[in-house]
């Protein structure tokens, strides 16, 4: 599987914000991959040290009111890679504009 | 508990911009300024903190985004644009301490060349000055002589007489004659239509031109004979100097109705008129008010040869007049005329639409008069300048305590006559006003009256006193001070009395220089002899700046000279020595 294809997007919010001060960086990433995946993945990509990968399984919810929207059906479920690198290492891309 | 400081906060070493200055045809300069990255950071950073709390980002609580989220969501161009209005200004001031004779006119409009590192090119309009003619001081402009002739005097006692005249009804009722005065219900029509909407009432006095008259002739004519009652159509021309220059040489027919007739009850004499107007007799009487409409026609000479003169000096001077500046202006009019329309209750819309006009019609019918304002306004400055007319805080200050002084006096005495004007008796009221006048104000008053004004004269003191303080108010003061000033010297100019140039700034500087140089030795000694001696000419004074910039450069003389010396003539270049001086401050 492709490197670029195991890591889908970053998440940036302000829980993960603060989690990147403690070297750690969150992605969504491909459902079929696994922490040795992402580990390998987000090494050669972004050229740092990753030390863990825990990974979270973000299963589908009800999305939209039932009775009143035609569209009402599930939000996506995704898979959540939380990256531990060495400490003092960072992913610079998240930051750049 | 958020570890160490957010990494773009972490470059803090600030460093300045550098701005080159270029100077432009047509009273422009163009500014191209090169940001460090550590200033755009910092103001890029004052605007994030402004707008974070605004801005909505996923995933965030407002306020809580990171400055590089924040610039996601909004684009980094639109923040820059905002950081660079932010630091423009004291980019601006730091071009203008590098170049202290400019000043700017209108808005900075920046063009960015380039982000990284910010560049910036800015041309702006800065204030023209007003080139005057090396022979300017040839100017003569004859005031026109001034006289008041016996046929205006009489009329003008005449009226005066009419003024103070008692009326009464006649017993019995009896046809208009000459003295009488005639209440009328009056209406004109020309071939154009009525002159007026409705009927007006008029009063009327029944003289002859020659006695203080101001009736129509033909008007007059046709109203003697007339009974309370009556009416009468009567046809006339208006005059070729009447007032109003449309109705000149126009027929016109008056319908009039005489509503009432009134006789005088009692005619005063010239000496009686004397009296009341607190003057000895029917001689002293005219010789004041003949002394009264010498000087107000003096007055208006005088404003006329002082408007030839500045056409004069206008036709000689050319300039190139910032658009922004007579935009400015343009605007400034437009608004006059809108508030002087609000206080009828006119929108200016409306008063558009009846002349048929749109605003920028009108604008432009404007131009051309402002455009010669503001370049008299420029001419005059040049002029202040060149002729070293200043006014010294000592004197403005003085000027504003007499201002005061005078508003104490006027506001005393208005309150003085409604005091007695509550006495219902407005004789009494004049009368009081002219004894307070002749200072015999005891007389009228106890002395408890006269210790309550000096109460109250204190008291009016204590309130305006603080206004000293007031910068707007000194400054007020001092332009009205300065133009005075500046016209009492153009109207001795072009009188011919050739007032001495006082000794200009050029030349407080050598002394001054001349004191410092004492102590250094005698080397400037012979410059300023010269400089004293040689007549002053314009190029004389030109070498004399020479000098002063020269001996600025030896470090012997501090701000003063450099400050006084472009003041003096900003036309010329900058010397050579400051130009010098520029560049080692600006290697750009």
């Amino acid at each position: 599987m492709n490197l670029f294809d195991v890591i889908r997007r970053p998440v940036l919010t302000e829980k993960n914000t603060h989690l990147m001060t403690m070297s750690k960086y969150i992605f969504e990433v491909a459902h079929e991959a696994n922490k040795q995946m992402v580990k390998d993945a987000v090494e050669q990509i972004f050229g740092v040290n990753v030390t863990a990968v825990n990974i979270i399984n973000v299963p589908r919810k009800r999305a939209g009111n039932r009775r009143t929207s035609r569209r009402a059906g599930f939000s996506p479920a995704q898979k959540k890679a939380i990256v531990t690198l060495i400490p003092g290492q960072r992913i610079e891309a998240f930051e750049e504009v | 508990m958020f570890g160490g400081a957010p990494l773009y906060l972490c470059d803090g070493r600030l460093k300045s911009v550098k701005v080159t200055t270029e100077r432009l045809e047509g009273s422009r300069v163009g500014f191209d300024m090169v940001f460090e990255q550590a200033e755009v950071d910092k103001a890029m950073d004052k605007v994030y903190r402004r707008l974070v709390n605004k801005v909505n980002v996923p995933g965030f609580r407002p306020g809580k985004a990171p400055r590089y989220m924040v610039e996601r969501v909004l684009g980094r161009e639109a923040m820059m644009e905002d950081a660079l209005n932010d630091i423009l200004p004291d980019a601006l001031k730091q071009a203008l301490t590098e170049n202290a004779d400019l000043e700017l006119i209108g808005e900075p409009e920046p063009d960015v060349v380039s982000l990284d590192p910010l560049t910036v090119r800015l041309v702006m309009d800065v204030m023209p000055t007003a080139e005057l003619p090396a022979d300017y001081r040839n100017i003569r402009v004859a005031v026109e002589s001034v006289s008041v002739s016996d046929e205006e005097l009489n009329r003008n006692l005449a009226m005066l007489q009419g003024q103070q005249t008692k009326w009464r009804f006649p017993e019995p009722e009896r046809a208009a004659q000459l003295g009488d005065r005639a209440h009328v219900d009056i209406q004109g029509f020309t071939s154009a239509g009525p002159l007026t909407d409705k009927v007006q009432h008029d009063v009327l006095d029944l003289n002859p031109a020659e006695e203080g008259g101001n009736v129509l002739p033909a008007l007059l004519e046709g109203v003697l004979g007339m009974k309370p009652g009556d009416d009468k159509d009567i046809a006339t021309t208006f005059p070729e100097d009447y007032g109003n220059e449309a109705l000149r040489g126009a027929d016109v027919t008056f319908h009039v109705k005489l509503v009432e007739l009134q006789e005088p009850e009692h005619r005063p004499s010239l000496d009686e008129v004397a009296q009341q107007e607190g003057d000895a007799d029917a001689a002293a009487l005219r010789d004041r008010i003949r002394g009264e409409i010498t000087k107000q026609r003096e007055e208006r000479a005088r404003t006329k040869q002082l408007d030839e003169i500045l056409r004069q000096l206008n036709e000689q001077v050319k300039i190139d007049i910032p658009q922004a500046l007579v935009q400015d202006g343009i605007e400034r009019r437009v608004k006059e005329l809108e508030e002087r329309l609000s206080q009828q209750k006119i929108k200016l819309t409306q008063y558009l639409g009846y002349l048929g006009k749109t605003r920028s019609e009108l604008e432009e019918e404007y131009r051309p008069e402002v455009e010669r304002d503001t370049k008299t306004s420029l001419v005059v400055q040049s002029f202040a300048q060149r002729e070293d007319i200043t006014v010294s805080d000592e004197e403005a200050h003085a000027e504003a305590e007499h201002t005061i002084e005078m508003a104490i006096k006027t506001t005393l005495e208005r309150e003085d006559i409604d005091m007695a004007a509550d006495a219902n008796d407005t004789t009494a009221a004049i009368a009081s006003e002219m004894i307070a006048d002749d200072g015999t104000a005891a007389e009228a008053n106890s002395d408890s009256a006269s210790a309550d004004r000096e109460e109250q004269a204190n008291a009016i003191r204590a309130r305006l006193m603080p206004m000293l303080d007031e910068d707007e108010f000194l400054d007020g003061i001092r332009t009205r001070l300065l133009n005075h000033k500046i016209e009492e010297r153009l109207l001795a100019i072009a009188n011919g009395e050739e007032p001495p140039l006082p000794a200009n700034s050029g030349g407080e500087a050598t002394t001054d220089s001349s004191e410092k140089s004492e102590a250094h030795g005698n080397d400037e000694a012979s410059n300023d002899t010269n400089a004293e001696g040689t007549a002053l000419t314009p190029t004389a004074l030109a070498e004399q700046q020479q000098t002063a910039g020269a001996s600025q450069v030896d470090g012997t003389q501090e701000a003063p000279a450099a400050s006084d010396s472009p003041a003096l003539d900003p036309t010329n270049a900058p010397t050579s020595a400051q130009t010098d001086r520029a560049k080692e401050q600006n290697p750009l």
